[in-house]
């Protein structure tokens, strides 16, 4: 398994994300199929077919929106693909209502109950795995580490919480999980901590990692470069504490003043927290559910593992985490001055330009960066009286 | 949709004058009136809150959508039993608020970006809303997770997935439904009163030919009572567009009682400020070109047509694209909105429960009356982003792209640049540019800025 993620990784983007996508439609229908066990839910004619079609809208809808997001310039000046982007989501909402709508008049008296739990059923799966799983395939176009540091982040945490609880293990953590341990997660921990700043620290170096997709058919052998780079990947010195220094001296002898880290390794130990404390609470609402509908694995596609969603349950709720930090923490959405000077002074009316001065003046106040008390209100006042005569 | 609407005068009339010997007249005289009065005090208070701004207008959606929540959850409430133990009701109310708070706080960030972005305390809270969102949701997940009790699993679990699906079908889809008063009034009247108007004729022509049934999920529902109605609701939304000229051909006491309404910018333009009413609205500058009647050329055979006919000389014919939006509104309305109901009966049937809960007296719970409406107003606010609305730059968009787009550096130039243009113009005074923009820049934050420029 190990071996085939890295061979996919480094064929390019586009087979990493196929491969995340194989992953979703996967572990999709091994979710499904519970949904058809007993004897009356099997019964219930195009359910399986309706699934699918959900599946299929729900992916064209999200895929179309990064499409459009990340190749803009290729999508609105095509003349075919403009107008399916323009009105993207009117598409994706009317397909949906169709599916709505056949389902609602499949119903059958008698079966009500067992169809809406159905319908319940798939959209929780659309939900949790394919709606997570597409913002993983967002975090792969931002640039391969923001999909490859939380997906090792999760499975370090999982073969240390096995190895400490193997180990150290005594005290019970959980009533859903009776296999793990206090020890094993405290030890999963900081073995996760640890290891993801090593980690970090070592795929920053790659270009072909930390660069956002601007060519799909890239490959690690591609010789993929960008400039300029997100700033969390530059190593600044650190000043170290006095302490810090006094107690290195002692330890080694070495006189260190300053130490070189770049924000991202910052990054990688709150996401390592996130991994260890609370994507296994992932894993732990699948075993309920397992509990729940008295099944020992979601499927068998993996020998001696189970199924791919016993493997996958928590790499969904960190790749959603991963791309909620990362636009809201890392990302950089950079324009140039001149750009948006051009763009006010084109678009708008004087009044509105006035309008922009005053608000920009006031955040800039609020922030602290300039002084507040500044323009006479009287000068202001004139420029108002000269653009109302205009 | 559940066989009672709110303007059912009509069949009330009739079921009352049908002449029953028993005792039960009394009753049905006594239900007839208490609908009555309900209907007329519904209508009264939407008329109400609807002339009295737009916050009003998202207040009342907000607080329908509570109560079709609170109905929706309590049909998958636990026995009285397990109640204690499974903290279901709190975790309801929980994921309903940061859900709301989620909602709300997109639209608020969307449509007034000119304030919130400019206040120092507010700024932080916008820029990480999502991930600020994102973190309450998974608490709530965690918590479920660890109060999840042995044996009871699956009951939890489906009501996990229970309260999702209310989370989706009813509180994203009313917020919809508050992002189209925002745009506009007229864009959540014309959706509510499209699914009114059809529910209405459905029932009028239902009486009068009604032969073949619809649909097995509501009896009473029949084909020619649906496409009468679609015909109706058809007529009525072509008409809508032009009501303004309507109204001087009329003096009517109810188009006099409508006219309050249709003080047209006051429907029609987007909100910029949340206290405006109908007694102190502002005209917006630029209206969407939508709402402007324009002179359309006949085929010529269509006039000669008419000429036959009637002798006039008609070539032309003054039409506003809204006419057509609205006749399009009309078939999602009569056609696929009703789906909604038919789900909702659906559900009804699965859980055996005759109504939703018992809000209104006479009609059932809000459910019962709001179900259609929901996907209409999704579909409302679909059609008008995708096809109405005109995607202009604003000052709060540009100041989002400033603020958030342009390191601090970049910002002070841009501000330089912004007053050197005025200054250029002659509408600011030369001093500006030694006393404000850079030269301003407080003493915590001079180190940090090379000033040389």
């Amino acid at each position: 398994m190990i071996g085939a993620f890295f061979l996919v990784l480094a064929s390019g983007y586009i087979w990493s994300i196929v491969g995340v996508l194989s992953i979703t439609v996967l572990v999709y229908n091994e979710v499904i199929k519970i949904s058809c066990h007993s004897e009356k839910e099997s019964t219930i004619r195009w359910f399986k077919t309706m699934s699918w079609y959900f599946l299929i809208t729900t992916e064209y809808f999200l895929y179309g929106e990064s499409i459009i997001y990340y190749f803009q310039e290729i999508i609105m000046v095509d003349a075919f693909l403009q107008p399916f982007a323009t009105h993207h989501r009117f598409i994706s909402f009317m397909l949906y209502v169709m599916g709505f709508v056949f389902f609602v008049m499949n119903l059958r008296s008698g079966q009500y109950r067992t169809q809406m739990a159905q319908f319940g059923w798939t959209h929780m799966a659309l939900f949790l795995i394919v709606v997570q799983s597409h913002f993983i395939v967002d975090n792969i176009l931002e640039g391969l580490i923001w999909f490859v540091l939380p997906a090792a982040l999760v499975v370090l945490n999982d073969v240390f919480a096995y190895l400490c609880g193997f180990f150290f293990g005594r005290t019970p953590l959980i009533q859903l999980s009776p296999k793990k341990t206090v020890e094993g997660f405290v030890g999963a921990m900081l073995c996760t901590v640890l290891l993801g700043f090593g980690a970090a620290s070592f795929l920053m170096q790659f270009d072909y990692m930390i660069c956002p997709v601007q060519d799909l058919a890239a490959s690690a052998w591609s010789g993929v470069s960008c400039e300029p780079k997100n700033p969390v990947f530059r190593s600044v010195p650190w000043l170290l504490p006095a302490v810090v220094q006094y107690a290195i001296k002692f330890v080694s002898g070495y006189d260190v003043e300053h130490v070189w880290m770049a924000p991202v390794q910052l990054h990688a130990i709150s996401m390592a927290c996130f991994a260890s404390l609370i994507a296994p609470f992932g894993g732990f609402f699948a075993s309920a559910v397992k509990r729940a509908f008295k099944i020992k694995d979601f499927g068998d596609s993996i020998p001696g593992h189970g199924g791919l969603t016993d493997r996958m349950d928590c790499q969904f709720l960190m790749g959603f985490f991963a791309h909620v930090y990362y636009t809201s923490f890392i990302k950089q959405y950079n324009m140039s001055v001149g750009t948006v000077l051009t763009l006010i002074i084109n678009n708008f009316t004087a009044k509105q330009k006035l309008e922009l001065l005053e608000l920009l003046q006031t955040y800039l106040i609020n922030q602290s960066i300039l002084e507040s008390e500044q323009v006479p209100q009287s000068l202001l006042e004139k420029a108002q009286m000269l653009i109302s005569r205009m | 949709m559940a066989s009672q609407t709110l303007t059912e005068l009509t069949e009330e009339k009739s079921s009352a004058v049908v002449p029953t010997i028993d005792a039960g007249q009394n009753k049905k005289w006594q239900t007839f009136w208490l609908r009555t009065v309900t209907t007329f005090m519904m209508i009264g208070g939407f008329f109400a809150v609807l002339a009295s701004g737009h916050v009003w207008v998202v207040l009342m959606v907000m607080a329908m959508q509570t109560m079709i929540y609170k109905e929706v959850i309590h049909i998958a409430e636990p026995t009285a039993k397990e109640r204690q133990l499974l903290w279901f009701k709190t975790m309801s109310w929980y994921f309903l608020v940061i859900t709301t708070y989620f909602l709300y706080g997109e639209t608020i960030i969307d449509y007034f970006q000119h304030i919130v972005l400019v206040d120092a305390f507010l700024l932080p809270l916008a820029t990480h809303h999502r991930f600020i969102s994102f973190m309450l949701y998974v608490t709530g997940f965690v918590l479920f997770v660890l109060n999840l009790k042995k044996g009871l699993y699956k009951q939890q679990l489906a009501q996990f997935g229970w309260m999702h699906m209310a989370l989706l079908l009813i509180v994203c889809q009313s917020h919809y439904i508050v992002k189209n008063t925002l745009e506009g009034l007229i864009w959540f009247v014309l959706p509510s009163s499209l699914v009114i108007c059809n529910d209405v004729f459905a029932y009028i022509c239902g009486t009068f030919w009604g032969k073949t049934p619809l649909i097995h999920l509501s009896p009473k529902k029949t084909v020619e009572g649906f496409l009468g109605a679609w015909l109706c609701t058809l007529m009525f939304a072509f008409l809508v567009g032009r009501l303004s000229p309507l109204l001087h051909l009329t003096n009517s006491l109810l188009f006099q009682w409508v006219s309050l309404l249709m003080q047209w910018d006051y429907m029609i333009c987007p909100v910029k400020d949340l206290a405006t009413s109908s007694w102190n609205y502002s005209h917006c500058e630029s209206k969407n070109p939508v709402f402007v009647t324009a002179p359309w050329q006949l085929p010529t055979t269509l006039s000669s047509l008419l000429n036959h006919m009637t002798g006039c000389d008609v070539t032309q014919i003054w039409l506003a694209p809204i006419q057509f939006h609205a006749v399009i509104m009309a078939c999602f309305a009569s056609l696929i909105a009703p789906f909604g109901g038919f789900f909702a009966s659906a559900v009804k049937r699965a859980f055996k429960i005759k109504d939703f809960g018992d809000s209104i007296p006479g009609h059932g719970g809000m459910t019962d009356r709001m179900d259609c409406q929901l996907m209409m107003g999704l579909f409302a606010y679909m059609y008008l982003h995708s096809f109405i609305k005109i995607h202009d730059l604003s000052t709060g968009s540009i100041l989002n792209v400033i603020i958030h787009r342009i390191p601090l550096q970049g910002q002070l130039e841009l501000l330089e640049h912004l007053l050197t243009y005025f200054v250029n113009q002659e509408i600011l005074h030369p001093l500006v540019l030694e006393q404000c923009g850079v030269s301003a820049l407080t003493d915590t934050a001079k180190p940090f800025f090379d000033t040389t420029q």
